[in-house]
């Protein structure tokens, strides 16, 4: 059978590749034809991800989660409770949520964030990503290693490596 | 993909929700909420002069006296880079990575707003190119690991 990856041809039934070491397993990974596939194929999560995501708790007020998302300029906190992922809160729940003038002092993060938001594997590849982007409408996934946060990967770290890509492919 | 040859018109899809530059706060958040592409185009009749997004709202809008009534020209992104609908796809992606923007309006000749280009159009467009398998592949990339079985 051949490599997914390399092309080499293998025994039938080989656990891995002779010449790259490739889990044959996965027998329906296909091989990428360009540098975009190659990204959404073979490039994990890992390689994007924001590691240093800015985290609420739930009990927080969506004053401070206002405050933070404006300081900090991100479009999305991780909510923590205890370390534990309980929830996102974005751009998108709080303009939802609150009405032009209110400070959301009286509210908490709890009220307003997505609760039990899909997250992603730090493994997991690139192209896995885009899938939830696109198939979920999200704009955000925590990203997960080992069962602990990691961080956060946006749509707009996908679109960052997606143009260097092609811009990369046009200029070769 | 044929970056070169295709205008970035092609990558269009979903209509631009307007709003005129003189809608009070009240109305535009309303319309905002509803739009499919999460922002509004802010016209000052049938020419562009900004967009309202929700990064706008995150920044002005929740603050203690900020009032209702305020007209949405107080609080857009002005002024935009915008690009005709016949530019490439390469000339436009060019522009969102040099200028760090994720919402490309596409303007004609005369003024007139033809169009807007988000970051997840861009991601569709690249998609509808990729084989299925590509976006069907297995959740998790597993390495080799040579001292398996050893």
């Amino acid at each position: 059978m051949p490599c997914p990856s390399c092309g080499v041809d293998n025994i039938a039934g080989s656990d891995y590749c002779d010449n790259c070491g490739w889990d044959l397993h996965q027998t329906d990974i296909p091989i990428p034809q360009d540098a975009v596939e190659e990204l959404f194929l073979h490039h994990p999560v890992r390689e994007i991800v924001t590691t240093q995501p800015v985290t609420i708790g739930p009990d927080a007020s969506m004053s401070d989660g206002i405050a933070l998302l404006h300081k900090h300029r991100v479009r999305a906190l991780l909510v923590l409770d205890e370390g534990a992922l309980v929830g996102i809160l974005t751009e998108h729940d709080t303009v939802r949520a609150l009405g032009v003038g209110q400070s959301g002092a009286s509210m908490r993060v709890a009220e307003v964030m997505t609760s039990a938001p899909f997250t992603v594997d730090s493994d997991a590849p690139v192209g896995l990503a885009a899938k939830r982007f696109l198939v979920d409408s999200v704009h955000h996934l925590p990203v997960v290693e080992g069962g602990k946060i990691l961080g956060i990967v946006a749509m707009g770290d996908v679109l960052e490596a997606l143009i260097a890509v092609l811009l990369g492919e046009t200029e070769s | 993909m044929p970056l070169f040859t295709t205008p970035v018109s092609a990558l269009v899809r979903r209509p631009v929700t307007r709003v005129e530059q003189t809608a009070p706060l009240r109305e535009a958040v309303e319309q905002l909420r509803q739009a499919p592409s999460r922002c509004l185009a802010v016209m000052d009749g049938e020419r562009l002069v900004g967009l309202f997004l929700e990064r706008n709202m995150i920044k002005h809008c929740y603050k203690a006296g900020v009032d209702e009534g305020t007209p949405v020209q107080a609080v857009m992104t002005a002024p935009l880079v915008s690009v005709r609908p016949e530019t490439s796809v390469v000339e436009a992606l060019r522009l969102m990575d040099t200028q760090r923007i994720r919402h490309l309006p596409l303007v004609d000749e005369a003024g007139a707003l033809r169009g807007l280009i988000r970051g997840r159009d861009l991601l569709e467009y690249v998609a509808e190119w990729l084989p299925q398998a590509i976006l069907n592949a297995p959740e998790h990339l597993a390495p080799f690991d040579a001292t398996e079985g050893a």
